[in-house]
């Protein structure tokens, strides 16, 4: 288990890069670049060229966050409207590729969190009902059972003190680093490790219970 | 495996570095902050270079982010995960069972519609989460219902074998046909 004294914090010459929050795509100065072989223009055609040309990857990302199949397809379809609408300022060919990576990761998160509010609303209005079958499990239950949730929160609650508050001030409430520095009158970069770290551990802890599954 | 300790202290080597092409260990000790939203597509193009290619990487990465999921269980907020036992006692939502709830304000409606009425599509049974309504098929005479369930809408044929949901084309956009046949 990781601490604070064999972790020292990093003094304030740390220099790790941790950018604001943009949504904007990356742009570059040309007006014209290529990207797996398209040229990126300013069209729905070279969007679509570019969609085609991507789709099998898009959707193997989708793939490790959605087991059903339409439902893929569904975000497929809402990241190809949103590429056609925005991949006119994409003008960084190196860049294309992670940004559509983005988009279908953000996607499938959306997706996630919104299909468990969602259900989890429904089974609470249920809860008192008696019926035949579960017509379905959460998506977020599909890949993460409730047991391992358990594990990853009782992980959390191993973690070092400082480490666990920086991370619940960040899932819990909301706050951005900045936020939390303030917060806990520490700075930003011992933010930005601590929660670094503490959620480093909860990846080893999940590993060490699910394996090669996923 | 790295430790957690390792690796967040190769950040200070990955971000002197970042003008060359990344590898596994340079975006691995970063992830964490990549879950967090901390680094994104449009300030870090070469993490997410890297992992738009990297299939052990994305792995990762899809791990941590099942772990922020899990976190936001712990909320006070409802999760699906968090009352999973609930799941056992759903209610069954079969297309026949809509389609029962249906038949006694169909009528009415239907009439209503043939008299060249404009009035909304009626909502023909609610729960806190579903909306069943009525809406015309192929044969005015038999109207197809749609079940509106939080953001997600299916179309169900109550002609179709076992009531069977099926996926209205017509919703689909012309842009996606255009690509899904490109």
């Amino acid at each position: 288990m990781t601490d604070q004294a064999a972790n020292p914090e990093p003094s304030e010459r740390s220099t790790v890069r941790l950018p604001e929050r943009q949504a904007s795509p990356p742009v570059m100065s040309s007006t014209a670049s290529t990207v797996a072989g398209f040229v990126l223009g300013n069209s729905q055609d070279e969007a679509i060229a570019l969609l085609t040309h991507e789709e099998g990857a898009l959707r193997r990302v989708m793939q490790r966050y959605v087991r059903d199949a339409s439902t893929v397809d569904d975000i497929y379809q809402e990241v190809s409207l949103k590429v056609l609408r925005r991949l006119e300022s994409v003008r960084d060919p190196a860049a294309v590729r992670g940004w559509l990576f983005q988009l279908a990761r953000n996607a499938c998160l959306d997706y996630l969190r919104r299909e468990d509010r969602r259900k989890g609303s429904s089974n609470e209005a249920l809860n008192d009902h008696s019926a035949v079958g579960d017509l379905g499990r959460s998506p977020s239950e599909q890949l993460l059972s409730r047991e391992r949730i358990e594990a990853v929160q009782r992980a959390l609650e191993r973690l070092p003190a400082s480490q666990r508050e920086v991370i619940r001030l960040r899932i819990d409430e909301g706050l951005d680093h900045e936020a939390i520095s303030t917060r806990l009158g520490i700075s930003r970069q011992a933010v930005e490790v601590r929660l670094c770290r503490g959620r480093a551990t909860l990846k080893e802890q999940l590993d060490a219970i699910i394996g090669g599954e996923l | 495996m790295r430790s957690s300790g390792e690796s967040c202290k190769d950040m200070e080597t990955v971000a002197s570095s970042a003008a060359l092409p990344l590898t596994c260990e340079d975006v691995e000790p970063l992830l964490p902050l990549v879950a967090d939203g901390a680094i994104m597509a449009s300030s870090d193009p070469a993490v997410f270079a890297h992992l738009s290619r990297c299939v052990e990487c994305q792995d990762s990465l899809a791990r941590h982010d099942l772990i922020t999921l899990g976190l936001e269980c712990g909320r006070g907020t409802v999760c699906a995960v968090r009352s999973a036992a609930a799941w056992h006692y759903r209610l069954p939502w079969p297309a026949a069972t809509a389609a029962g709830l249906a038949v006694a304000l169909l009528g009415a409606w239907a009439l209503q519609h043939a008299a060249g009425g404009s009035a909304p599509a009626p909502v023909l049974a609610q729960r806190a989460d579903t909306q069943v309504i009525s809406v015309p098929g192929p044969d005015p005479s038999r109207p197809y219902y749609v079940v509106v369930q939080g953001d997600h809408v299916s179309v169900i044929d109550p002609q179709a074998v076992d009531g069977a949901i099926s996926r209205d084309s017509s919703a689909v956009h012309p842009v996606m046909r255009r690509i899904n046949t490109h």
